[in-house]
């Protein structure tokens, strides 16, 4: 199995990405315009209206045979946390999709570390995968089944993961897996992608 | 509540262990040294005579001691902060600008009031590494004396670029500083900035920051360094003009055992000074205060007390982790005197701000972040990020207009207009009571602010946008055309 780091090693990995964590996203529908005259553009509006296409849209665990009903608990208000939910559909994921305000009560109930804690919570196979987490990186966490570890992690929002796509932005980022203690390892890396 | 079927072995003493993690962050955010070298007044200035600022003025990569620790970052002049500017109204300004940076940069006059256009406040140049580009403009007559700023303004690179160093002071001097009083007290300047930076001293780069949050660093600096000492004078007054110069951090200042007479906002002097014990100044925003010397003699600290700019919704009372520094004040600076000494008296009149017309045009702008087709992730204002060939809102010249801004997200967002000054109205429908000019505006979570905003003098493209510049450089932002 893998190795376990120090709580300190994993201190530079987490910093950076935690820093957002639990931002959620609201949509901006329905702008009341009931104003004399609204901020009409002049130029060409159609730009770039094409859907942005994921990296992550890529099959790569083409034979995974575990469990795929998972439950994920979001904010209602949370747009990233819905396009994560699509990104997980996409890869065959059955998801039970519940909308709560009450994430904060959710987490807890679960142990996720504020160090570790992200948008959405989900539940899969008993395991707790907290955030942005690639499909793919879930599949092969559920293949090894590891009894010494209790879930996966992407710490905050780091721009690039899979429901947080902005532009070409493809921060670093780290899958952390973790354990009941609150010990760290890393499962994943992607520098660039 | 749904129950799960998963093991039970998540024991709460993980909670524990979370807050040890914590802890090696709060060591991490306090390990700097305190230290005091070179007298505040040294820093580097460029002056006007005979009506004329003329200057070189070089962005580069550069080393600088960044108070006992070698750091590489991004410079004008190779100074942290730039070199000040001092101008009169009237004055013209010749600055011969190189770009040595590795990146294509600009300059954004903050605050000043002169053209957008041309070789001016013009924030759509594109100066490419090792280009050079002449800055000229007149400093009108009408222009007032107060605390304004230079800094880069390329869409999508200002929030690094700031965060690399790059800002200064441009000081209109004028009748304002004629005032008695305010001429015999002591003038000090405090450029408030945050770094990160790596192992090696460079800054840590953008892809390793909380760019949803908006960046911020730990090793928080004035004038480039950490603690500097800053007199009193036998007089007893002391003129603080503080600007926050970092990329997304909001300081709340205060000095123990002293208030604040705050005599100008966002450089703009107002009718008398106000006195506070706290001083809130979100990234872009000036304020210049007096300071007596009404206390034993002693040092007095000031402080950057904690304060909470979006809590992040779900994660509530536990904290966030790399922000713990909100939780405890942090010594910015100290202030001191050695004897009892007999303050100046303040002064009483300093300006007269007269409120504008009821205007007839008033615009809603609502800011907030999503999803948005084509971009992905974005800041967004009135649901739409910023895109460079739109003109999102179109203003006639010489006329006034009303703008409210509703901030329906989870985050504070101070909101910037470029070129022309504006006066606060209200806030959530409450009558703001100080009458005051400003050019950034706080818009706090869940809060809706209206600002009075005359377009005068000058014509063009120019922007407005959220000032935690990595919200700024993920789109909120918008082109404002005031057409003549």
């Amino acid at each position: 199995m893998l190795k376990l780091l120090s709580q300190i090693t994993i201190v530079s990995v987490v910093i950076a990405a935690v820093v957002g964590a639990g931002i959620y996203l609201t949509s901006t529908q329905g702008v009341n315009k009931t104003v004399s005259n609204d901020n009409s553009a002049v130029a060409n509006k159609n730009l770039a209206s094409a859907t942005l296409v994921s990296v992550w849209d890529k099959e790569t665990e083409p034979d995974y045979l575990g469990t795929t009903e998972m439950t994920v608990y979001r904010s209602p208000s949370c747009g990233c946390c819905g396009v994560w939910v699509e990104h997980a559909q996409k890869h065959g994921f059955k998801i039970k999709d519940i909308k709560t305000e009450e994430m904060e009560a959710i987490k807890q109930q679960h142990n996720v570390l504020a160090e570790l804690a992200s948008c959405h919570t989900a539940i899969i196979d008993g395991y707790i995968m907290e955030g942005h987490i690639p499909a793919d990186d879930i599949k092969r966490f559920l293949a090894e089944k590891p009894d010494d570890l209790v879930g996966l992690a992407v710490p905050g929002m780091p721009i690039g993961t899979p429901g947080m796509e902005a532009r070409d932005i493809k921060q670093p980022f780290q899958v952390l897996a973790f354990n009941d203690k609150g010990e760290v390892e890393v499962f994943k890396e992607y520098q660039s992608y | 509540m749904v129950k799960f079927n998963r093991r039970q072995f998540i024991s709460l003493s993980t909670v524990g262990v979370g807050a040890a993690l914590v802890g090696n962050w709060l060591r991490r955010g306090t390990s700097s040294q305190l230290v005091t070298s070179r007298a505040i007044n040294s820093q580097p200035l460029y002056k006007s005579s005979n009506g004329l600022l003329e200057l070189d003025l070089e962005a580069r990569e550069h080393p600088v001691n960044l108070s006992g620790k070698k750091a590489h970052l991004l410079t004008y002049n190779g100074q942290i902060p730039a070199p000040r500017l001092e101008a009169q109204p009237g004055d013209k300004v010749r600055i011969h600008f190189t770009n040595n940076l590795s990146q294509p940069t600009n300059l954004h006059y903050h605050g000043l009031h002169i053209s957008p256009t041309g070789s001016a406040d013009n924030v759509f140049l594109r100066i490419n590494p090792g280009e050079k580009f002449n800055y000229e403009f007149d400093i009108a007559q009408t222009q007032p004396a107060g605390t304004f700023w230079y800094h880069p303004h390329l869409h999508g690179l200002v929030a690094e670029q700031l965060f690399g160093g790059l800002a200064g002071l441009f000081i209109v001097r004028g009748k304002e500083d004629e005032i008695p009083e305010i001429k015999a007290a002591k003038e000090e300047f405090l450029v408030l900035q945050d770094f990160s930076l790596d192992e090696r001293g460079r800054p840590l780069s953008s892809m390793h920051m909380s760019l949803m949050m908006g960046r911020e660093g730990d090793l928080i600096t004035v004038n480039g360094q950490v603690n500097p000492s800053f007199s009193l004078p036998a007089e007893g007054l002391l003129r603080l003009r503080i600007l926050n110069a970092s990329t997304s951090r909001f300081y709340r200042l205060m000095i123990e055992k002293h208030s604040f007479y705050q005599i100008a906002t966002d450089g703009n002097t107002l009718n008398e000074p106000i006195e506070v014990r706290e001083l809130l100044l979100t990234p872009g925003q000036r304020a210049d205060v007096l300071v007596k010397a009404d206390n034993q003699p002693g040092q007095y600290r000031l402080l950057n007390l904690p304060y909470d700019r979006g809590n992040m919704g779900m994660m509530g009372g536990r904290g966030m982790m790399g922000r713990n520094n909100r939780d405890v004040p942090k010594v910015l600076a100290t202030v001191n005197y050695e004897s009892a000494v007999e303050p100046l008296s303040l002064p009483t009149k300093l300006a007269s701000i007269s409120g504008l017309p009821e205007p007839l045009t008033v615009r809603r702008f609502e800011l907030n972040h999503g999803m948005t087709p084509g971009v992905g992730m974005a800041f967004l204002i009135n649901g739409e990020p910023y895109h460079s060939n739109l003109i999102h809102t179109q203003v006639q010249l010489d006329t006034v207009e009303d703008w409210e801004i509703t901030n329906t997200g989870i985050m504070d967002h101070p909101f910037h207009i470029h070129v022309n000054s504006f006066q606060i109205i209200s806030r959530n429908g409450q009558p703001e009571s100080l009458p005051a000019w400003r050019d950034t505006v706080l818009v706090r979570r869940g809060e809706t602010v209206r600002i009075r905003i005359p377009f005068r003098d000058f014509a063009g493209k120019t922007v407005y946008h959220c000032h935690i510049l990595d919200h700024e450089d993920l789109g909120m932002m918008g082109n404002l055309m005031i057409n003549a």
